[in-house]
């Protein structure tokens, strides 16, 4: 079990899952204001909380390398206590379960892609991430956050939209929003998603954890197309001249499923992690 | 350990005015080095990206600059520089 | 949407005259007052029955109040929340009837957030942890008629008459009380 699980899972709940977990889905709509209290300025939420805080470490790599590394042990070490945002990766099938749990949905557009490529998503169509929960409700308040607006959307629509982005090669991440709470599903790629570029370019891993499983190949099935290894963010997969079959590095896959969904002749299967005792502790 | 030798790049501000507008070296660079957020966000509205001075362009990822000088050749202000110590 | 560089002038807020009318209301000093003189001297099984009877009475009417107001003053919050209902063909359980739960607990307790502790598809569970009602019982009429808590059948009351008014088929249940768990909580599970 990973430390997640262990702090915010129930194991009456998704297999003890912490995204699983109805509680960590729950929040309030109102919140009464004390007499002369301010409505919260524009970036006191957790989330922007936590990309100031991930911000200042990272600027320490081109001050102060050594203190860099030792805060990037901090981060990574933290657990249930940590200021920062919380994700894990988490295969299509799992990521529908939370369709179902969560309560609203809304597709938006991705913040990372925002910043990192000034990347606009205006409508239905274009929205890569969503949102989930009542604050959704609420994202009037800052349409430079949402930028274009959201589309709140049923289970099923959630799932469609989610398979969409699958098959157009984003790997999920499930994210909280300030301590346990289940904030959103993202559709994440390299380089512009924030946690996957923080976790592979730099080892930063609360953003990023992986997935319950890993992939494996049956090479009896696999044809050689290499269909998977454009598919994989986390260069997991590589085509291998000699067997003329794919090859997958257990170590490296953070168990996305892009490869799975993507093969055609259904070579790749998802292994749960804990079944393998050398990954059993990688998260 | 000694400060590796990153590139620095300085980013003009008086130039480089809209660049959430602008945007070539955003989508231009291949090691995706930039960066850009709204520097004057209200309640309610949408930052115009058209207003000089709404954002800021920034180049959190210079480590993983490789100096190609791509981005220099895509901004039409002129506004990016890139060295090596 | 007009222009969006614009900013729009919208109140996520609850409405606070609409609080302070429910408030006034449905004061609970008023009401354990009252509680208090209608069975001054009565035994505990009289009291019993009468907490049942006195505490329905106030829980309909102060859900059926809080529906009524609830409605006359919208926020922004509100508005959203039935356009997402129009648009999905979901939602309407748990997140409709959470919301009038909200308001009548913020507007009558001294709280600034109802704990949900679910809401989902299925369920609808919030907690009460410093409930005034409770308080101003103890005091008026002791900790051993507080401690039978006849003020429960108000918020399961409350709690049905809302699911009831907005045609949902759900029940209803206590799933733990202050003086056994700190808190009372109750759950509405969709039929
Ligand atoms: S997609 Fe499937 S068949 Fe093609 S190389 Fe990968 S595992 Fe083999
Ligand atoms: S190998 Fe497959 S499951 Fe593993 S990270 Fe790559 S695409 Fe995802
Ligand atoms: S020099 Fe090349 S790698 Fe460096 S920032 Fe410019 S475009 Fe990117
Ligand atoms: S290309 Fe030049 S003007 Fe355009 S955003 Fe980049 S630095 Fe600014």
């Amino acid at each position: 079990m990973n430390w997640v699980d262990e702090a915010f899972g129930d194991p009456e709940f998704g297999e003890g899952r912490w995204y699983l977990n109805p509680k960590n889905h729950s929040r309030q709509m109102y919140k009464v204001k004390k007499p002369g209290e301010k409505p919260a300025a524009f970036g006191s939420d957790p989330e922007a909380q936590s990309g100031r805080k991930m911000g200042e470490i990272m600027q320490k790599r081109f001050t102060d390398p050594e203190e860099f590394e030792k805060l990037v042990k901090e981060a990574n070490a933290m657990k249930e206590k940590s200021p920062f945002q919380i994700g894990q990766v988490i295969p299509l099938e799992e990521a529908k379960r939370v369709a179902e749990l969560s309560y609203p949905v809304a597709s938006m557009s991705c913040i990372c892609r925002i910043g990192a490529r000034g990347h606009e998503e205006r409508n239905e169509h274009e929205y890569s991430c969503t949102g989930l929960g009542v604050g959704m409700l609420k994202w009037e308040r800052w349409p430079e956050r949402y930028k274009g607006g959201v589309n709140f959307m049923s289970p099923e629509e959630t799932k469609e939209w989610l398979t969409k982005w699958n098959k157009k090669g984003m790997v999920h991440i499930i994210m909280t929003f300030g301590g346990s709470y289940v904030g959103g599903i993202c559709n994440c790629d390299y380089p512009d998603c924030g946690m996957i570029r923080n976790r592979v370019d730099y080892g930063i891993t609360p953003g990023c954890l992986k997935s319950p499983w890993v992939a494996t190949v049956d090479f009896d099935d696999c044809n050689g197309c290499g269909v998977c290894v454009q598919r994989c963010q986390f260069g997991a997969i590589k085509f291998e001249v000699t067997t003329e079959k794919t090859n997958v590095d257990q170590f490296k896959c953070f168990g996305c499923g892009l490869c799975e969904t993507a093969c055609p002749t259904e070579a790749i299967d998802l292994l749960d992690r804990e079944s393998l005792p050398a990954l059993k502790e990688v998260w | 350990m000694a400060v590796p030798n990153f590139a620095a790049i300085d980013i003009d501000r008086s130039k480089c005015t809209i660049p959430f507008a602008c945007k070539k070296c955003l989508t231009g660079c291949l090691q995706s080095v930039f960066s850009v957020s709204a520097i004057k966000v209200e309640r309610g509205r949408e930052t115009n990206p058209n207003e000089p001075g709404t954002y800021a362009l920034h180049a959190p990822h210079r480590d993983k600059c490789t100096g190609c000088n791509d981005c220099i050749e895509l901004c039409p202000e002129d506004a990016i520089t890139v060295t090596f110590a | 949407m007009s222009d969006i560089y614009t900013p729009n002038n919208y109140s996520f807020e609850l409405n606070p005259e609409m609080m302070s009318r429910l408030a006034d209301e449905f004061d609970a000093e008023k009401v354990a007052t009252e509680f208090a003189a209608a069975t001054e001297g009565k035994s505990a099984d009289e009291v019993d029955a009468q907490g049942k009877t006195f505490f329905e009475n106030f829980g309909k009417n102060w859900m059926s109040q809080t529906l009524k107001l609830g409605e006359e003053y919208p926020d922004r919050t509100y508005e959203v929340l039935k356009e997402a209902i129009d648009k999905t063909g979901h939602l309407k359980f748990a997140l409709l009837p959470q919301r009038f739960l909200e308001i009548a607990y913020l507007s009558t307790q001294e709280i600034s957030i109802l704990p949900i502790i679910e809401n989902n598809p299925q369920r609808l569970v919030y907690r009460m942890a410093n409930c005034t009602t409770f308080q101003k019982l103890k005091e008026k009429c002791g900790a051993e008629t507080a401690n039978r808590l006849p003020c429960k059948h108000a918020c399961l009351t409350a709690c049905q008459t809302v699911h009831e008014e907005l045609d949902i088929d759900a029940k209803i249940e206590m799933t733990a009380t202050i003086p056994e768990d700190g808190h009372c909580q109750f759950a509405a599970q969709r039929g």
